[in-house]
């Protein structure tokens, strides 16, 4: 199969992604807010057009009309799209590449939004990339720009260049001690968002954050990146301090300890209970308190056992029961040769 | 309706999120969103919209002028908080510019242009221009603090000083 989260990183053991988002819009076609369901129509047939004449890449789509609720939820488990994408179907498609590593969504907030993403500490990389795809679209599409604004957008508040990037984050340490809603509010003074990735709304789940830099105008694209490295390297710096300590408690190796023993042997396992177990796993493998399973094995795993993108995978129905006792086959293959060396 | 979250507070906030594989909302306070990530970059610049939107009704104007491109009105503009289409930059350049102005300073665009490669970065830039940002917004309301916070913040974040201590 082979997908983008498969492949190591660097950094992985606190940046699990770099992802980049830029958006863009057509000149000649109301923004989405003033959009017919024609105009949506003419969007996503020019957009495909489009793609399809960029040389050596191949996409699938998804047009979200077509959707079954579990499908749609899946493209955002993989993070292909937004929650929010997908709340609002109406004319709106996905274009994805065989590896997930890139994707253009249409009709979204604005016209055009593409996004590049890779495993570890990649930006600059991730960067180059979507701008490569910008170039050879804007050919072909000719994006709406305006010299002194940049980019132009229905957002008045987003013109410039239209970037985002950012870095998914696992800070279980920081988690741990409460760090993390002040250093989310402290960002949030520099033009930053720091945000759970799974239910990100109540309890982040699983350590997993993302870290965007939202400022996109009157600074460069590689400034802009160039500053999200700064505010993510020290991030990192603070996490690693953070788990280094931690994980010299011995309260904490029996906690990693249990949570592999549970992980690698439950014979049914909710979500819940997955990313707990998980983030203690990961945590205890990027320190070397585990060995025998590699970390980006461990990703892919979660990216397995979400449950909208384990039953579309299941390719038929699966009860609530046997969707977890899935997961927890999936799991047990993965760790059957993991061991826990405490002590490290 | 009260705060999903914290149970205490009023909801200002909706959001989309993934529970266990099913598409939810949430319904948040002001300081639940906050402590999660979810407030508007406006916000914390000091920039809401709401302000400046009134502040430029007052000064324009009632009219009704359409922009040809998709017929959308000055007041739709306003009324929505979503500009219609690349054309209304065009026809309403001058009732925008001051909202643009209050927004983005001074600042013009300074990335990647149509048909060009990506500009070079700059060098020791590090947080400045940020910074720059943030040093506007603080001339606007509650200058010390503002500043005290800021100055707080960043040194936290270059690493000066453990929250958790
Ligand atoms: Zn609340
Ligand atoms: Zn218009």
């Amino acid at each position: 199969m082979h997908k983008w989260y498969e492949a190591p990183g660097i950094d992985r053991d606190v940046v699990f992604a770099s992802r980049i988002r830029m958006v863009r819009n057509l000149s000649d076609l109301p923004f989405p807010v003033r959009m017919s369901a024609s105009d949506r129509e003419r969007v996503c047939l020019r957009v495909e057009k489009a793609l399809s004449a960029v040389p050596d890449l191949a996409w699938t789509a998804a047009f979200l009309d077509e959707q079954e609720p579990e499908q749609a939820v899946s493209l955002v488990e993989r993070q292909l799209c937004s929650a929010e994408f997908i709340a609002e179907p109406q004319g709106r498609a996905v274009f994805y590449t065989h590896d997930e590593s890139l994707c253009v969504l249409v009709n979204g907030i604005d016209h055009v939004s593409m996004q590049g993403i890779a495993s570890g500490s990649a930006l600059p990389d991730v960067l180059n990339r979507v701008n490569t795809l910008d170039t050879v679209l804007d050919r072909t599409l000719r994006f709406a720009f305006h010299t002194q604004l940049g980019y132009l957008t229905q957002r008045l508040d987003a013109l410039g260049t239209g970037l985002q990037p950012s870095v998914l984050l696992f800070l279980p340490a920081l988690q741990q001690g409460g760090a993390v809603e002040q250093l989310s509010s402290d960002v949030a003074q520099l033009g930053f968002s720091l945000r759970g990735l799974f239910d990100s709304a109540i309890d982040p789940a699983g350590a997993c954050y993302e870290l965007t830099n939202r400022i996109s105008f009157g600074i460069s694209e590689a400034d802009a990146v160039k500053n999200l490295l700064s505010i993510s390297g020290q991030l990192c710096t603070r996490e690693r301090q953070a788990r280094t300590a931690f994980l010299q408690t011995e309260e904490a190796q029996d906690a990693v300890g249990r949570a592999l023993a549970v992980l690698a042997s439950a014979r049914a396992l909710e979500f819940s209970e997955f990313l707990r177990l998980y983030a203690s796993v990961r945590m205890g493998v990027c320190a070397g308190q585990i060995g025998g399973v590699r970390v980006e094995q461990l990703d892919s795993l979660l990216f397995a056992v979400e449950p909208a993108t384990l039953l579309q995978r299941a390719g038929k129905p699966l009860s609530a029961a046997q969707q977890q006792e899935r997961r927890a086959q999936f799991c047990g293959a993965v760790l059957s040769a993991a061991s826990f060396l405490p002590g490290v | 309706m009260l705060c999903q979250c914290c149970g205490e507070r009023p909801v200002t906030t909706r959001i989309k999120t993934i529970v266990n594989g099913r598409l939810t909302e949430r319904a948040l306070c002001a300081v639940c969103a906050q402590r999660l990530g979810y407030t508007s970059l406006l916000t914390h610049l000091d920039r809401g919209f709401g302000s400046v939107f009134s502040d430029c009704l007052e000064e324009t104007p009632a009219g009704v002028e359409h922009c040809p491109q998709c017929g959308a009105t000055f007041d739709d503009i306003i009324r929505t908080g979503l500009v219609g289409c690349a054309r209304c930059y065009e026809t309403f350049r001058e009732q925008l510019q001051p909202v643009l102005q209050h927004i983005y300073g001074a600042d013009v665009h300074c990335g990647k242009m149509p048909g060009e490669n990506l500009p070079q970065p700059q060098q020791n830039m590090e947080l400045t221009v940020l910074q720059d940002a943030l040093r506007d917004a603080v001339e606007q309301s509650d200058r010390v603090r503002r500043q005290a916070l800021l100055n707080e913040s960043l040194r936290r974040l270059e690493g000066g000083e453990d929250p958790d201590a």
